[in-house]
């Protein structure tokens, strides 16, 4: 047989006798009360500051912010035409990432061409003549000199390791690049997104027929250029989930 | 000068609860004498932890008192109170990855008389279960006041109260062989 609902009740009060109690004392009640309302008074005026605070700083910080760690610089080698607004010739004011450039400048060691090769799950390569170890960290700071400045056509041509990209012509590209300046993509109203992929609208993108895109154009990269990085990394995404925009290209 | 530092704080304490008009004082003064200890007990058998639940009701009745204008004219005050501590206290027990596990009990023990069977049984229940038994068998509370105590509905109150007796009536059957 089970138990009774009154053996119940006495067991638990027999129990609940046996409790000794250490009550505070009702002064330590109202005191605690009294601290945590004026605590809670103070931290509601720090909140209000601090929302302040961000509401002016914030913005100012998410402004900043264009100037990303990872950024590459990236500008045209006949003359900047594709760079940033606000950084013509060496203006670096505004957060833009340019560096500065003299259109009237020729150069006798330009930077060599780029190609970009990326496909649509693994990410693309972005292959240099040049070969170098592409240290992100380095890459902010690492400001091109006038001398390193390239103003004039590369004469070196891009080589092409892969074998999927035996077709590119390099006379091609001689005779596809714009004689003449392109204007400046207006990016002052892009995102930090549209910003870095600023890069990508150095030269057109082409459609292979693996699903491959590649970047034709003669563009310089400021600074250290990298020996091979991911457009993923460029792009802040990833390229195979949809986060790389491709626009068209005039 | 250390031994004048707690009347200071004294000083500094009764300054700080100067501007309490009396009689919410006198009102709360009265229900904390009343229905303290009560509740802190129910909230200690609830959750087999008399520390935790004297913690839990100072807390609550901090609560309690910041809030007085709205909690004294609750038809009954107590209940908010225990719901409060018990909330804190389970919160606090989530935090510190600690829960009233229910002892194990060996049957040598059972066979000595060292650990009641009800007692076992008891802490063998949900946390629900067992307040909702220790509301009604040892405050006496009705179904209605439970319910609100709890901010459940009545019906789950009853429904509570049958489960945690079958329970109790189960475990002390068939585990220890009554």
């Amino acid at each position: 047989m089970g138990f009774e609902k009154e053996e119940l009740r006495n067991h638990l009060d027999r129990k609940a006798g046996g409790i000794r109690l250490d009550p505070p004392a009702l002064r330590d009640i109202r005191v605690r009360a009294r601290r945590r309302q004026r605590n809670q008074r103070l931290g509601a005026s720090m909140a209000v500051l601090a929302v302040l605070a961000a509401s002016i700083f914030g913005v100012r910080a998410l402004v900043n912010d264009g100037e990303t760690p990872e950024r590459i610089q990236v500008f045209d080698d006949s003359g900047g035409a594709n760079t940033p607004p606000g950084t013509d010739n060496g203006n670096d004011g505004g957060g833009s990432n340019a560096p500065p450039i003299d259109n009237n400048h020729t150069d006798s060691n330009p930077q060599p061409a780029i190609s970009a090769t990326t496909s649509p799950r693994n990410g693309g390569t972005l292959t240099d003549t040049k070969t170098q170890d592409f240290q992100p960290e380095a890459t902010p700071t690492a400001r091109p000199t006038a001398e390193a400045t390239p103003t004039a056509r590369p004469t070196a041509t891009p080589r092409h390791d892969d074998d999927d990209y035996d077709d590119y012509d390099d006379d091609d590209e001689q005779q596809q690049e714009p004689t003449e300046e392109v204007a400046p993509w207006d990016i002052s109203a892009g995102s930090l997104f549209s910003r870095r992929l600023a890069f990508l609208d150095a030269g057109p993108l082409v459609s292979e027929a693996n699903g491959a895109v590649e970047q034709v154009g003669g563009f310089g990269v400021a600074g250290e250029v990298a020996e091979a990085f991911e457009l993923d990394y460029l792009a802040g995404g990833d390229v195979g989930h949809g986060r790389l925009e491709f626009r068209a290209f005039d | 000068m250390s031994a004048e530092r707690p009347n200071e704080d004294f000083e500094a304490d009764e300054i700080l609860i100067s501007d309490i008009p009396r009689a919410a004082v006198a009102d709360f003064d009265l229900f904390y004498r009343q229905h303290h200890a009560g509740v802190c007990r129910a909230l200690a058998l609830t959750l087999n932890d008399v520390e935790l639940a004297q913690d839990a009701v100072a807390e609550a009745m901090t609560r309690a008192y910041q809030r007085w204008n709205a909690v004294g004219k609750y038809q009954n005050p107590s209940g908010w109170v225990y719901r409060v501590g018990l909330n804190w206290a389970r919160s606090r027990l989530r935090r510190i990855l600690r829960k009233p596990a229910p002892q194990p009990v060996h049957t040598d023990d059972i066979a000595l008389g060292v650990v009641n069977l009800l007692d076992a049984a008891l802490a063998q229940l949900p946390v629900g279960q067992r307040s909702a038994v220790v509301l009604r068998y040892y405050l006496d509370w009705s179904e209605r006041q439970i319910a609100e105590a709890l901010n459940i509905a009545p019906g789950t109150v009853k429904s509570r109260l049958n489960r945690a007796l079958n329970r109790l009536e189960d475990l002390l059957e068939e585990s220890y062989g009554i």
